[in-house]
């Protein structure tokens, strides 16, 4: 068994994650990029369904997008050489051993798509695979985990209220500057001073979002910028490498960022 | 004495204490003296009694000083008047002047006057006795008559007599008389000079007057005074010539005489130039903004201009402080070069560019400049400002500079940042100085500046001077309630400032190296030295403890005593636990420092009692205090100087506690002791109330912008006048408006000078008026079906807003090129892609259209065929039928909308109103703008379509649009120097809407003038503008043109 991967918890989220399990229900994680949904469900992933020989991996993430087909999800004949044989897709993959699906940024895949989970998230808990004519009953392990970004969505990629009602939902933000701060100094091993420091220009930064950024400095990013600090580089440097130049292509709102960095950096 | 002389012994000289004495002289002469007097007495006797009578009386006093002066001055005498004295009025006229003039004169010099005026009387008795009158009121200063002064003088009156028609003797007669003043002030060839200023002005004009000696030319050089008549005698025109003889002197007399006279040479080449008189008050304003070592190079500049091109000038005058500070030595240099080229093919735009009205001009002062503009920081500095405030802004540029902005009011989305920032040498400098005053403007926001509550300051036991009278409880109401809002907002600003540099220090540890590093280069750079006052001694210790963050000991040495007295209460602000309620406690506190002596100074009948230490006057806000009280602090402390007197009754504590809004424990509270402040006292044993002058309103209103931000002449103008009327209240009328309206300037383009004139127009943006909702709702109901049916054709928009998507799983077709892929794929055997098909996939709407409505007079107009008697309908009511029809369906329909209407007066007084802003749903108060529309006064388009530009770029849909909407060609009194056309603003507005095609935006032009195919097929091609022939089809016509735009 492998490490716990680190989480610090913000709020009852895992409490809250764990009762939805034991009653089999689906969870819907709502935030921001880079505010800690997929840390969250890798910990909870680690933390509920450990990996066993019928269980390779306890959690199976797709990342969504609008090219992201039925097929992709639930499966496809492949040819190979004479003969065509059926390939699980990853959800059915993981309604099959009872693993945690994650489908991330849900409201990026098609309309269509997004459907095809309607009968795995009720009572039912069933997925029905048509190119096999079959239904198959998900495990009783089986969880199924899917996150959304409501800033930067437009009104036509907002998420349906018929499948909006399907889950248990938390919302998550990004953390209170102490508690990054915490979380950048264990990530990326700077002092606790730098990593409040790094958390500061975080918030900041992420005040940014209704001026122009479309999304908020991550927490990975800060991360990052703490990595290269901790390798001895200067933090002004660091944090030009990776908040200044990551965010944005704007070179005004590089500009701002910079001169942010250098008003918290001495 | 012999009987016959019987008039020497009428009492009409013996009664006279002047004859008395002449008689009693006479008695004591030797006798042979004494009988060529009386002799001589005769002769004129026996033509007149009375003269003979004066003439005893100055015989008397040349004689009393010897025989041969006696004989000087009757030889004068009779070679002037003959024998007899013949000419009685001469006679007169040469008896009124002091014998001892012209007997201490040289004989030559007496021989030469006499010649003179007899070479006067010659031609005219009248100016003869004119000269002779004016000798003896010269007479005053026995050296301005020498030889060639009388020559010239007289030949000038002589020629003036001549010339000047009808009046020529009356101006001569003016010239002569002028000389008493002047002819001991100017060397001999200004004398020329100044008879032909006298001919100019004099000759002028209806009933003409010859002008007066300018009482201030006295103040000048000899050599400038000459060139000043030399200047007005050469500017060929009475008028002319008058403002510059009323102007010059005193101008010249405020510069440097060298400088002035190498001026007054330069001007003299331009004296034909109508503007050179008006630019000349300017002059000393102008040449003391120039740093002393650039003026030489200034002035070789100005004597090209005015070899090259005269008529420049004068704009060149008025401007070139201005060009100089923006553009340093070489950037000046180029600036005129350009100019005189211009001057070569347009003189307007020469004109334009001297004047610093173009935008070229400005960019060639600032390329070789250290400055940094506003245009090139706003965008950074916006996005900057949201960080630190977490709000988001407007920035907008304003002349002046500040460290310490002004206080806007906290719901004001518009923050001032100075136009241009030019203190340091390096250009890295003056942007970060801008850094500065936004990180300072942030803190505001960010650390509660804004969330003072004025009841709740009261209830902590500080009440500024006037609470009753707030209206409101923010912090703004909190200073309209001091007499002299003025000083409580600089002192609060510069108190708080100290709260909020420390905690940004604090915050933001990159900027507190910054901020002490050009805090203080700034402090040198740009803060005047306060005026030896106690109020503007307390300012800048302030802002030297607080911007420049001196130690007490680093203050200069006048500024010391305060620095003690201050020391304790900058600690308190820069404390961990401060708050916004510390900085307002202090300023009541200081604020009423101020009063207090004040009000003390009056009841002692002082001007302006002060507590004195050691030499050094300071403001001790606890001043009323009895030493006992001071030493346990806590006596009550009330700010009304009325009430000053302490008063046992009361009990309330006065220590100034740190805020416990931290939650600090109470004993974290520090009782303001001011122990320095009570070790200084004790000290300066001998407190004495001294005197000072001034009053706190007269004159610190200048310093207070000094320091706090420079302000542009024409407020700096309007605050003076209020300040010196001593009107409070409008001085906190106009702090408030300065607070609050957010004027933006806008270039406008001139077609003559084929450049922008620069910030040439000044616009508000303010809320319409509103009805209750009534127009809105009648407008629905009149359109009938009208809405139900656009709203119908614009779903239909819809189906047309789909995209083909090829390479689908699902779709309403094949996708040809998928099938023969996957085909051959499965023939060699590879995993066929299932995505066979095309779908059409719904494209995302997004746009934003911004309707611009022309509120112009003209709209008032009936509409054609409008029903007499009842109210009839006018232009303006079926645009604003049709704007309603068009918001209920956008709404409903999602797209993003705003509406504008513009009007205005002037170039100045450009007015747009806002109806609805982008993120504004169609709420009552938006549909009661709607109906609140109402015609006002001209159409100054290009502004009014750069603002709305503005709007429109700040969304951020994909395809934007604009709509504007007229009812006729743009307009406006000052739209361009000719009235009566109207190519000036066609012009203007045509490259306005080429500058929103270029930035991404389209545009469309509606009216409803007929005639609009005039001049809207000039402004713009013909697939961008409507004429809508039947204004009643106006409602159709829009949608139908909105439906055709945003579908492209």
């Amino acid at each position: 068994m492998h490490d716990a991967p680190y989480y610090l918890p913000l709020g009852d989220e895992v409490e809250v994650f764990e009762a939805a399990y034991e009653q089999k229900l689906p969870v819907l994680l709502k935030g921001p990029t880079g505010c800690g949904k997929t840390r969250f469900v890798e910990y909870m992933a680690w933390k509920l369904l450990p990996v066993t020989t019928e269980r390779p991996f306890s959690l199976i993430t797709v990342a969504c997008n609008e090219d992201l087909t039925g097929s992709d999800l639930i499966g496809r004949y492949l040819v190979r050489g004479d003969e065509t044989i059926w390939m699980d897709g990853p959800l059915t993959q993981a309604a099959r051993m009872g693993a945690m699906c994650y489908l991330d940024e849900i409201v990026e895949a098609r309309k269509d798509t997004m459907v095809l989970i309607h009968p795995l998230t009720d009572h039912r808990r069933i997925l029905p695979i048509d190119k096999l004519g079959q239904i198959l009953t998900a495990h009783p392990d089986f969880c199924l985990v899917v996150s959304y970004n409501p800033g930067y969505q437009s009104v036509l990629k907002d998420l349906k209220p018929s499948t909006r009602q399907r889950f248990v939902t938390l919302e998550f933000d990004y953390p209170s500057r102490d508690k990054e701060a915490e979380i950048v100094a264990h990530e990326s091993g700077v002092s606790m001073d730098v990593a409040l420091d790094l958390a500061h220009l975080g918030e900041r930064v992420r005040e940014l979002k209704s001026g122009g950024l479309e999304e908020g400095v991550s927490a990975r990013l800060l991360v990052y910028a703490g990595q290269l600090i901790a390798q001895g580089m200067s933090a002004r440097r660091a944090c030009e490498a990776t908040a200044v130049r990551a965010l944005s292509d704007d070179r005004q709102t590089q500009a701002a960022i910079a001169e942010l960095v250098t008003a918290i950096f001495p | 004495m012999s009987g016959a002389r019987a008039w020497i012994e009428s009492r009409h000289l013996r009664g006279t204490a002047e004859g008395a004495a002449a008689l009693e002289t006479l008695a004591r002469l030797d006798a042979a003296l004494r009988e060529r007097v009386l002799a001589r007495g005769d002769a004129i006797a026996a033509l007149s009694v009375s003269l003979a009578h004066t003439f005893t009386i100055q015989a008397a006093r040349a004689a009393e000083d010897g025989a041969a002066s006696y004989r000087a001055w009757e030889a004068a005498l009779v070679s002037l008047l003959g024998e007899q004295a013949v000419q009685r009025e001469l006679a007169i006229a040469f008896f009124r002047l002091s014998p001892a003039v012209l007997t201490g004169w040289s004989d030559e010099l007496r021989r030469h006057w006499v010649d003179a005026v007899l070479e006067l009387a010659s031609s005219s008795r009248r100016l003869a006795i004119a000269f002779v009158d004016a000798t003896a009121a010269c007479a005053q200063d026995a050296s301005s008559l020498d030889l060639p002064r009388i020559r010239a003088w007289k030949s000038c009156a002589q020629e003036l007599s001549t010339r000047g028609g009808w009046r020529s003797e009356f101006l001569a007669e003016a010239f002569l008389a002028s000389g008493a003043r002047l002819l001991s002030m100017l060397d001999v060839e200004a004398v020329g000079s100044w008879a032909e200023v006298v001919v100019a002005i004099g000759t002028h004009g209806r009933s003409p007057k010859p002008p007066e000696v300018p009482i201030r030319l006295g103040d000048l050089s000899r050599p400038a005074r000459s060139l000043v008549l030399k200047l007005c005698a050469s500017s060929g025109n009475p008028r002319r010539c008058a403002r510059l003889l009323e102007t010059l002197p005193a101008a010249m007399a405020r510069l440097d005489d060298e400088l002035a006279r190498r001026l007054l040479g330069i001007l003299t080449k331009a004296a034909h130039c109508d503007d050179v008189p008006e630019a000349v008050p300017l002059l000393p304003g102008v040449f003391h903004g120039i740093p002393h070592e650039r003026l030489p190079a200034v002035l070789d500049l100005a004597a090209t201009v005015a070899d090259a091109a005269p008529a420049l000038l004068a704009s060149f005058l008025r401007t070139v402080d201005r060009a100089v500070e923006a553009g340093g030595s070489q950037g000046i240099e180029l600036w005129v070069w350009h100019g005189l080229e211009l001057a070569g093919g347009n003189m307007a735009a020469a004109a334009a560019h001297f004047r610093l009205e173009t935008g070229t001009s400005h960019k060639l002062l600032v390329q070789h400049s250290s400055a940094v503009g506003f245009a090139e920081v706003d965008g950074m500095l916006r996005r900057y400002l949201t960080m630190m405030s977490r709000r988001s802004f407007q920035l907008t540029g304003a002349p002046g500079l500040w460290v310490r902005p002004p206080l806007a009011a906290p719901e004001d989305v518009s923050i001032r940042l100075p136009e241009r920032i030019d203190v340091f040498p390096s250009s890295e400098d003056n942007a970060a100085l801008y850094k500065l005053v936004t990180s300072h403007i942030a803190a505001r926001f960010e650390y509660g500046t804004y969330d003072l509550l004025l009841p709740e300051l009261v209830a902590r036991g500080w009440s500024p001077p006037l609470a009753e009278q707030a209206e409101g409880a923010d912090v703004i109401a909190f200073l309209a309630c001091f007499p002299n809002p003025l000083l409580a907002s600089s002192l609060f600003v510069l108190l708080d400032g100290i709260r909020l540099d420390s905690r940004l220090q604090r915050d933001f540890p990159g900027l507190a190296a910054q901020m002490r590093r050009l805090g203080r280069a700034y402090a040198e750079a740009a803060v005047p030295a306060a005026q030896d006052r106690h109020d503007e001694r307390l300012l800048e210790t302030l802002f030297q403890m607080g911007v420049a963050a001196r130690e007490v000991s680093e203050l200069e040495p006048r500024l010391r005593a305060q620095g003690e007295l201050l020391a304790s209460s900058v600690e308190l602000l820069r404390s961990e636990q401060a708050s916004v309620y510390d900085s307002a406690a202090l300023t009541i506190a200081f604020y009423s420092g101020l009063a207090f002596a004040n009000a003390r100074g009056i009841e002692d009948g002082e001007e302006i009692g002060m507590v004195e230490m050691g030499g050094a006057t300071v403001v001790d806000p606890f001043e009323h205090l009895e030493d006992g009280e001071r030493r346990d602090n806590t006596a009550p402390w009330r700010p009304d100087p009325s009430r000053a007197e302490p008063n046992d009754g009361a009990g309330a504590d006065v220590r100034l506690q740190l805020s416990d809004d931290e939650g600090a424990p109470p004993s974290a509270g520090r009782p303001l002791s001011l122990d320095e402040l009570r070790s200084l006292l004790e000290r300066g044993a001998d407190l004495k109330i001294t005197e000072a002058h001034g009053r706190i309103e007269e004159g610190l209103g200048l310093y207070v912008t000094d320091l706090l931000g420079k302000l542009p002449a024409e407020q700096l103008r309007e605050l003076r006048e209020k300040l010196t009327a001593g009107d409070t209240s409008a001085v906190r009328a106009w702090l408030s408006r300065q607070a609050t309206a957010a004027q933006l300037h806008y270039d406008e383009w001139d077609y003559t000078i084929a450049d922008y004139r620069r910030r040439w127009c000044r616009l508000t943006e303010t809320e319409g008026e509103e009805d209750a909702g009534e127009f809105f709702a009648g407008a629905l109901e009149r359109s009938g079906e009208l809405v139900e049916q656009i709203k119908r054709d614009m779903q239909l928009i819809r189906p047309e807003q789909l995209r083909r998507v090829p390479r689908m799983e699902h779709g309403e077709e094949f996708d040809l090129n998928a099938l023969v892929e996957a085909h051959a794929d499965r023939r060699t055997r590879r995993t066929p892609s299932d995505r066979l098909y095309v779908a059409r996939k719904p494209e995302e709407r997004d746009v934003a259209t911004l309707f611009l409505l022309d509120m112009s007079a003209s709209t008032d107009e009936p509409l054609p065929g409008s029903t007499e008697g009842s109210e009839p309908r006018r232009v303006i009511d079926l645009t604003k039928d049709t704007l309603v029809v068009l918001a209920q369906v956008l709404d409903e329909i999602r797209d993003s909308y705003a509406i504008y209407g513009f009007s205005g007066h002037g170039r100045d007084n450009v007015e747009v109103y806002h109806v609805k802003s982008f993120g504004e749903r169609l709420s009552d108060r938006v549909r009661g703008r709607l109906g609140g529309i109402q015609p006002k006064r001209s159409t100054r388009m290009g502004a009014a379509l750069r603002h709305a530009g503005e709007k429109l770029s700040r969304t951020t849909a994909r395809a934007r649009h604009l709509i504007l909407l007229s009812d006729g060609f743009p307009q406006d009194y000052d739209y361009g120097d000719d009235r009566r056309s109207n190519v000036y603003g066609i012009r203007d507005t045509l490259q306005a809407l080429r500058e929103l095609e270029r930035r991404g935006m389209q545009t469309f032009c509606i009216t409803v003038d007929p005639a609009g195919h005039d001049y809207l097929g000039e402004m713009c091609p013909s697939s961008r503008y409507a004429v809508i022939d039947d204004i009643h089809e106006l409602p159709r016509e829009l949608v139908r043109i909105y439906r055709k735009l945003t579908r492209a």
